[in-house]
């Protein structure tokens, strides 16, 4: 019987491509590990993102491959992932987290904040460690989303963000207690956005998702300008109105290149409860439409859905709450077609640097 | 984003000594812009009224050895940049960098690129 190599595995490994990627997974060092013995092969796979939306197809055609060098009697495959960071200088406190994400919109209302939350616990429930700052100064909703509220502790000069349902938060409303709001003007927004990613102890994150407030103003300014992001997500309504005002949120991203990693369009159509009948109460398609014309991709449509409402006010966002129902799944997919685009656009980012030279 | 061939993407940004700033671009080609120019060519609201786009800077103030103290990449987008006379508040998009290329390249290219986000 032929003696299988390294090379061998490699070989048939390199076969295998990562259609998001476009390159093989041997190539992209996805592959680690390789141990054989006699006809057993074992080796591992290390994804980009633990959301990845293909990895079943991965394994699969990779097992498929590696089964088809002779000799090979058993394979087996372990699935691991590391995100890798995107290229980025900034603050000593940002230096462990490894994807920085806002979520914007053009108008209030659409449920950016509900959609930011639930993307947030559906990245946590693949296993990754996340991060939300809701940095919306006109109405700070995250700590109602997630079901937790009052003060934030500070230990080391840093504020220690909170905790739940696997998610570390940040909120400007922390900043103002109960019904108070928060009259500020520039500075005062723009110090507070450095403050939160700055003085928040965030810790080691794969990914941090940046609740924006609607438009574009102060708190966007200051964030693209803080840290070099790596993308940004609009949620848009399917009416018109909705979307022409989300194409400026998008311009401004574009002016401060930043990668659009997709639209959302939220409430999308309604199920009716009773008969299951799909009615399109806004319209329907608006977003898509758009994200084709502009070559952005579209990452899904959420349904209204009266679940996602009562789950989010009790403080547990529905895709855990109600984990395995359609809006729930909904989610799920949106997250990981989300995070298989982060993981395209932090392989393509260059770094930019200025290099002192002597004259 | 980029308009026409040139392109507005650098590839690599040196600080030359206090003089010089030097800028590959994604197309191959380099410009090497004296200090003093960016310091002219400053559009922040000191030097430029914010409404009327009338220059509030004298340019011929700006000595021709006015030196670059510092800098600093902003965001994806844009460069920021400090110089000898004190003055740092200008933020240099990468468009307008490109525009005002001391070699000439950059005149034909449309306004219409203008980033206004500074």
């Amino acid at each position: 019987m032929p003696k299988i190599t390294e090379p061998d595995v490699l070989k048939a490994l390199s076969r295998v491509q990562d259609p998001d990627l476009k390159a093989d997974i041997v190539s992209l060092g996805f592959v680690r590990d390789v141990r054989i013995c006699d006809g057993a092969v074992a080796f591992e796979i290390r994804l980009t993102t633990p959301a990845c939306p293909v990895k079943e197809l991965l394994r699969k055609e990779a097992e498929e491959s590696v089964r088809s060098i002779a000799g090979v009697e058993t394979v087996s495959i372990k699935m691991t992932s590391e995100v890798r960071k995107a290229e980025r200088k900034g603050a000593a406190n940002l230096s462990g987290v490894r994807n920085i994400v806002a979520v914007g919109s053009g108008k209030g209302g659409v449920g950016k904040s509900t959609v930011a939350a639930n993307l947030a616990v559906a990245f946590a429930m693949d296993g990754a460690r996340v991060g939300l700052l809701d940095a919306d100064i006109y109405g700070p909703s995250i700590p109602i989303l997630m079901g937790r509220q009052g003060e934030t502790a500070v230990r080391d000069n840093l504020i220690q963000p909170k905790t739940a349902h696997g998610v570390k938060f940040m909120s400007m409303g922390f900043f103002a207690q109960g019904d108070q709001p928060l009259i500020w003007r520039g500075p005062m927004a723009h110090r507070a956005v450095e403050q939160c990613l700055t003085d928040v102890a965030w810790g080691e994150l794969d990914y941090l998702f940046v609740d924006l407030p609607p438009g574009t103003g102060d708190v966007h300014l200051t964030l693209v300008q803080s840290v070099a992001l790596s993308g940004a997500v609009i949620v848009s309504t399917p009416q018109d109105v909705g979307l022409t005002i989300s194409m400026k949120t998008l311009r401004m991203m574009q002016e401060t290149r930043v990668n659009i990693l997709g639209i959302i369009e939220n409430m999308s159509y309604h199920l009716c409860s009773h008969c299951g009948h799909r009615e399109e109460l806004f319209g329907h398609g608006g977003a898509r439409a758009a994200s084709g014309k502009l070559g952005i991709p579209f990452l899904g449509e959420i349904p209204l859905d009266p679940s996602i409402r009562i789950q989010s006010d009790a403080g547990v966002p529905v895709v855990l709450a109600a984990a395995g129902s359609p809006a729930a799944e909904v989610y799920r997919n949106i997250a990981r077609a989300l995070a298989a685009q982060i993981s395209i656009a932090t392989h393509l980012a260059g770094r930019l640097e200025v290099v002192e030279e002597p004259a | 984003m980029t308009s026409g061939v040139h392109s507005s993407q650098p590839r690599q940004i040196k600080k030359a000594g206090a003089r010089e700033l030097k800028i590959l671009w994604e197309d191959g080609h380099e410009s090497i812009y004296p200090f003093s120019h960016l310091r002219r060519s400053c559009r922040c609201a000191v030097c430029v009224d914010e409404f009327t786009g009338r220059p509030l800077l004298d340019g011929r103030g700006v000595p021709e050895t006015l030196e670059g103290t510092g800098v600093s990449v902003v965001g994806r987008y844009a460069l920021s940049v400090s110089f000898g006379d004190g003055h740092a508040t200008g933020i240099y998009s990468f468009e307008h960098l490109r525009r005002i290329c001391p070699c000439g390249c950059g005149v034909d290219r449309a306004r219409e690129g203008d980033s206004h986000v500074e």
